[in-house]
């Protein structure tokens, strides 16, 4: 009986921990992104491309405006 | 989860981006990077996770303003590489945002969860694929500045394949007003630019993406003093083990800016600006 109640001390001690996991913790709802979009999916296909310059394109009419 | 102001503004307003996330996969070289270019200064929040405390988020600050924060890739229950930069969208009612979202075709990663002091998070993609945070803050949103600092969050911009769909999706999501510029072109060739307002203040910007092989995704732009000092920043960028993705260059309305991803394959724009910016106070 003194094992089982011990046992059941540490299985309730573990169950609160895991409780606590998922409070406040901003990198669990990133966790749900499972897929690369945007920058990490074109960083991932273009690793080790060396130096320089490394898409094609112009963002001379983008950025803040007056 | 700490808020995303160091005093309650008790002030929503929606439709501006009001936070951004860097998830990164190597946070270490990350905060030399930006520390180095722009000064930022990083606060490692411990943070209760199970019977532990871990450190897996940073606060990031400019000039002693809280800016952003920073994820801890690596801590991730993720295989996919999804490091980058998510702007976070002010909303009144998380809920019914979300509800939007789903509506319209979008994507729904994480539906609304509570982060005590920062309020109310959920993560999510438009229909074209864009990924983004929507939050609905608990003590209020950071109020709108006379002035951006230099190193700090000029703007924030939508690339995309449609900008009319992609205006008449997030126009349901926040009560935004479109404004369209023309702008002249070197070349003499014009081009539309779209604004998105709300009351009378621009939020954000929306254009047709303008490179090649890569998808829909949300643009922050970081601001510079000067073409020197932009083309100094973006010379030291491989040497902190970043990558240039499109060299300085001129813009057609004057200015000049620049496309960096930091070593974690974050990209970021940087952006000329000098003087105050026009706003319109709430």
């Amino acid at each position: 009986m003194l094992i089982i109640s011990k046992l059941l001390k540490v299985v309730v001690f573990i169950l609160i921990g895991f409780g606590l996991c998922s409070c406040n913790n901003n990198s669990n709802v990133y966790a749900s992104v499972g897929v690369s979009t945007g920058f990490s999916s074109y960083h991932h296909g273009h690793r080790g491309h060396g130096s320089g310059p490394r898409m094609r394109g112009s963002i001379s009419v983008g950025g803040r405006i007056r | 989860m700490p808020s995303v102001t160091d005093e309650p503004t008790n002030s929503t307003i929606e439709g501006k981006i009001i936070w951004h996330d860097l998830l990164s996969d190597t946070p270490a070289e990350s905060k030399i990077f930006y520390n180095e270019l722009f000064g930022w200064q990083f606060e490692d929040v411990a943070l209760k996770t199970g019977l532990f405390q871990s450190i897996n988020y940073t606060l990031i600050r400019h000039n002693g303003k809280l800016i952003g924060g920073m994820v801890d890739q690596t801590h991730l229950e993720t295989k996919e590489d999804i490091s980058q930069w998510v702007v976070l969208l002010s909303v009144k009612d998380i809920d019914a945002a979300v509800a939007s979202f789903t509506a319209q075709n979008g994507t729904v990663f994480a539906p609304p969860t509570d982060l005590a002091d920062r309020g109310k998070i959920a993560i999510v993609a438009d229909p074209q694929g864009a990924l983004l945070g929507l939050l609905q803050t608990k003590d209020g949103d950071p109020l709108d500045e006379q002035e951006v600092d230099v190193g700090g969050f000029l703007w924030n911009e939508l690339w995309t394949r449609d900008v009319s769909e992609a205006t008449k999706f997030y126009s349901r999501i926040a009560q935004y007003d479109a404004e369209d510029r023309i702008i002249n072109k070197a070349d003499n060739s014009k081009q539309n630019y779209r604004l998105l307002k709300t009351n009378n203040t621009p939020r954000a910007g929306i254009l047709t993406n303008p490179v090649e092989d890569l998808s829909p995704t949300w643009v922050s732009y970081i601001r510079v003093k000067n073409a020197e000092s932009l083309d100094a920043i973006v010379a030291r960028v491989e040497e902190l083990g970043g990558a240039i993705l499109l060299a300085p260059q001129d813009r057609a309305i004057g200015g000049r800016v620049a496309l960096i991803a930091g070593p974690s394959g974050a990209g970021i724009a940087l952006q000329t600006w000098s003087g105050k910016p026009k706003l319109t106070k709430q």
